[in-house]
C-alpha cells in the first residue's frame, strides 16, 4: 500500500517560487488502477515524480508499506526504484545504444541473479507486450507505440509492486494509445500490479478504477 | 559485482554501438600521446646509453684503478694486470701510461694526453681498433708510430666538431712532432687515425708501451698510471673492486659512471627533460580523455538521468565511463606500442639521429614503457571520473528534463 500525506513541492525559478504541488494526500491500495488528471501545469507529473522517487518533496510524507521513503538516502531510493517500482516516461526514454531486449533486461542485470533468468524474463515480457518478434531491434527501429511497450516491459522486469506511468500515450496515435493502455490493464489483471497513470485525455478515465484530479497543484475536492 | 557487471555491459555497448568516428579519433589522439610519451625519452635514453657505451669502450672500461698516494705510478703493472685478469667476472684488463704533450704539425699544434698502451691487451678492453678511418692500428714493438684521434688530426674533415683547433690536414703517414711535458721531443709517423664519434675519445693519441719505455728512466718500466678492467656481463663489480684492492693495497678506483665527468650532468639534464616531456604528454592525454568524456556526458545527460531513474546505480554509471576510458587508453597504448616497435624504430634505425657522440638508436626501456602505460591508464581513469562524477551529482529530474 502507498500512502501520501500533505505532499508539497515548490520549485524556485530565479526569484519566483512555483508551488507545483500543495498538500496532496492519497492512498493507493494494492491492485488499484488510478488515473491522475488535470490540465497542463496542474502538477500531475510532479506528483508522479515524487511517487516514483525521482524527485524529493518539499514537505509531506510518502509511505511504501508503512516505510517513509521521503528521507531515504539516494542509494536506498535507487534500490527502491529498482525493486519496488516501475516507471514509464512520457517520452519513451529508452537507451538508444541498446536493443529492446537489452533495454528491458538492464534493470534486471542491476538487480542481480543469473543472466539466463533475466534475459529470459525480458524476452517473455516483450512477448507479453506484443514485441516478441522485435526484441533485437533498437529504439530508432521501432514505432512510438512499440517503444512505449518496450518501456512498459522494462518497468516490469523486476516484478514491481507499483507501476507509475507519466502520460504513457501522450506521444502516440490513437491505435497505439489503445494498445498501450490495454497492455497496462492486462498486466494489472494478470499480475495484480498497482498502476497509477497520468493523463490529460478525458477518454482515459475509462481505464481507471479511480480518478484523482489536480488543479494548480491541489487536489480537486469532488474527486477526493 | 552487479555494479561492475552493469558498468562493463554499458561500456561495451557504448563502445561497440557508439559513434565509430569518436572512438577512432580518441584512440588516434591517445596513440599520438603515447608515441610522444615514449619517443623522446627513448631517443634520450638511446643518447645516454650511447654516451655510457662510448665512455666504457673508449675511455674508461668498466673500472679504472689508479695509485692512491702522492705518486701517480702503479708499479708492477704488468703482473697486476695478469692477476686481475684471473679474477672471476673479469673479461680483460690493461695498463696505460699517460703523459701530457703538445703535438705539432706544420704551423698547427694540439695539446693532448699521449697514452702508452700494449696494443693487444688494450684492444681487449677498448674498441678503438675498430674505429680506424685511416691507416692501421698499433702493433706490439712499434716505435716512432702514433695513433691519432680524428679530432686531433683533423684529416681535412671540416665537419669535425674540433676541426678549427685540430692539426687540420694530418693523415695516416704524416709526420708529427711531439713535445712531452718531461722535455722529450720526438717525431712520429701517424700510423692510423681513429674516429670513435665521441669527442672525449677522439682527442687522445696512442703510442706503444715500447716507445714509452724508450723515453723514460728504467725504474718506470713496467709501471702504469692507470689500470682498466672490462667485466663480463652480469659480473659483480663491487666484488672485483674488493678483490683488486685486497690484492694491491694503495690503489683507488673509479667506475665508468665516475669517469663520465661532465657528461654526467648532461645525462642528468636528459633525465629532467624526459620527466618534463612525460608530464606534458600525460597532461595532454588527460585533457583529451576529459574532453571526450565531458562532451559525451553533456550529450548523454538525459540518458544518464533515465538510467538512474530506472535504478541503475550512480557507481555503475561512473564506472562505465571509467571502463571506456581504460579501453580507449588500452587500445591507444597497444596500437602506439606496435607502431613504435614495427614502424618508428626500424625507420629510425635506417635514418638514425646523429649526435656529437655518434648515431643514436631509440632505446626502449620495458619497465619505463610499462610505467608510462600504467600512468596513462591512471590519467585516463581520473580524467573520466571527474566529469562522470560531476554529472551523476546532478538531480535526476534536472538531468532528464532540463536538457
Amino acid at each position: 500500500m502507498i500512502s501520501v500525506s500533505n505532499l508539497s513541492r515548490t520549485y524556485r525559478l530565479g526569484s519566483v517560487e512555483v508551488m507545483a504541488l500543495v498538500d496532496v494526500s492519497l492512498t493507493l491500495e494494492g491492485g488499484d488502477v488510478t488515473c491522475v488528471m488535470g490540465k497542463s501545469g496542474s502538477g500531475k507529473s510532479t506528483l508522479l515524480r515524487q511517487l516514483g522517487l525521482i524527485d524529493r518533496p518539499t514537505s509531506g510524507q510518502i509511505l511504501f508499506d508503512g516505510q517513509d521513503v521521503t528521507r531515504l538516502s539516494d542509494g536506498t531510493r535507487a534500490r527502491m526504484r529498482l525493486t519496488y517500482l516501475g516507471y514509464i516516461f512520457q517520452e519513451f526514454a529508452l537507451l538508444g545504444e541498446l536493443t529492446a531486449h537489452e533495454n528491458v533486461f538492464l534493470p534486471g542485470m542491476m538487480l542481480g541473479g543469473a543472466a539466463h533468468d533475466y534475459r529470459k524474463r525480458a524476452a517473455e515480457l516483450l512477448g507479453i507486450v506484443g514485441l516478441g518478434e522485435r526484441i533485437h531491434h533498437k529504439p530508432k527501429e521501432l514505432s512510438g507505440g512499440e517503444q512505449q511497450r518496450v518501456a512498459i516491459a522494462r518497468a516490469l522486469i523486476n516484478n514491481p509492486r507499483a507501476l507509475f506511468a507519466d502520460e504513457p500515450c501522450a506521444n502516440l496515435d490513437s491505435i497505439s494509445s489503445e494498445e498501450v493502455m490495454e497492455t497496462l490493464l492486462k498486466l494489472n489483471k494478470d499480475l495484480g500490479i498497482t498502476i497509477l497513470f497520468v493523463s490529460h485525455d478525458p477518454d482515459d478515465k475509462k481505464y481507471a478504477g479511480r480518478l484523482i484530479f489536480l488543479k494548480d497543484g491541489r487536489q480537486v475536492p469532488e474527486y477526493l | 559485482m552487479n555494479t561492475l557487471k552493469v558498468a562493463a555491459f554499458m561500456a561495451l555497448k557504448s563502445l561497440v554501438r557508439g559513434d565509430v568516428r569518436v572512438l577512432l579519433l580518441t584512440v588516434s589522439m591517445l596513440i599520438l600521446v603515447y608515441v610522444n610519451l615514449i619517443f623522446t625519452p627513448s631517443l634520450l635514453s638511446g643518447a645516454v646509453q650511447k654516451i655510457h657505451d662510448k665512455t666504457r669502450n673508449t675511455i674508461s672500461g668498466d673500472i679504472v684503478f689508479q695509485a692512491a698516494g702522492e705518486s701517480p705510478i702503479i708499479v708492477g703493472a704488468e703482473e697486476l694486470v695478469s692477476d686481475i685478469e684471473s679474477l672471476k667476472g673479469v673479461e680483460a684488463a690493461c695498463a696505460r701510461n699517460s703523459l701530457g704533450a703538445e703535438i705539432h704539425y706544420e704551423s698547427e699544434r694540439f695539446a693532448s694526453a699521449i697514452y702508452a698502451i700494449d696494443p693487444v691487451r688494450d684492444s681487449q678492453v677498448f674498441q678503438i681498433s675498430g674505429t680506424l678511418v685511416e691507416g692501421e692500428y698499433l702493433e706490439p714493438g712499434d716505435t716512432g708510430q702514433i695513433l691519432l684521434g680524428a679530432q686531433i688530426a683533423g684529416a681535412d674533415r671540416e665537419d669535425l666538431e674540433l676541426y678549427s683547433t685540430s692539426l687540420k690536414t694530418v693523415h695516416a703517414g704524416s709526420r708529427v712532432v711531439i713535445d712531452y711535458v718531461n722535455g722529450v721531443e720526438r717525431e712520429y709517423t701517424v700510423k692510423g687515425i681513429f674516429f670513435t664519434e665521441f669527442v672525449q675519445g677522439d682527442i687522445r693519441a696512442y703510442i706503444t708501451e715500447d716507445d714509452f719505455r724508450s723515453m723514460v728512466p728504467p725504474q718506470l718500466h713496467g709501471t702504469a698510471t692507470a689500470l682498466h678492467v672490462k667485466l663480463e656481463k652480469g659480473a659483480d663489480r663491487s666484488l672485483v673492486v674488493e678483490e683488486v684492492l685486497a690484492m694491491r693495497p694503495g690503489l683507488k678506483y673509479q667506475t665508468w659512471e665516475d669517469a663520465l665527468g661532465v657528461l654526467k650532468s648532461m645525462t642528468k639534464s636528459f633525465d629532467q627533460i624526459i620527466v618534463i616531456l612525460r608530464t606534458t604528454a600525460l597532461i595532454v592525454a588527460g585533457i583529451t580523455i576529459f574532453i571526450v568524456t565531458y562532451v559525451d556526458l553533456v550529450n548523454k545527460r538525459r540518458q544518464i538521468g533515465i538510467e538512474r531513474a530506472i535504478g541503475i546505480t550512480s557507481a555503475s554509471i561512473v564506472l562505465s565511463y571509467i571502463i571506456r576510458a581504460i579501453v580507449y587508453a588500452a587500445f591507444g597504448i597497444l596500437a602506439a606500442a606496435l607502431i613504435f616497435r614495427y614502424v618508428i624504430m626500424p625507420i629510425e634505425a635506417q635514418h638514425p639521429f646523429h649526435f656529437p657522440f655518434g648515431d643514436v638508436l631509440l632505446v626502449v626501456d620495458i619497465p619505463e614503457l610499462a610505467s608510462s602505460a600504467a600512468i596513462l591508464c591512471g590519467v585516463a581513469i581520473v580524467s573520466a571520473f571527474i566529469p562522470a562524477y560531476q554529472t551523476i551529482r546532478t538531480k535526476i529530474i534536472d538531468a532528464i528534463w532540463s536538457s
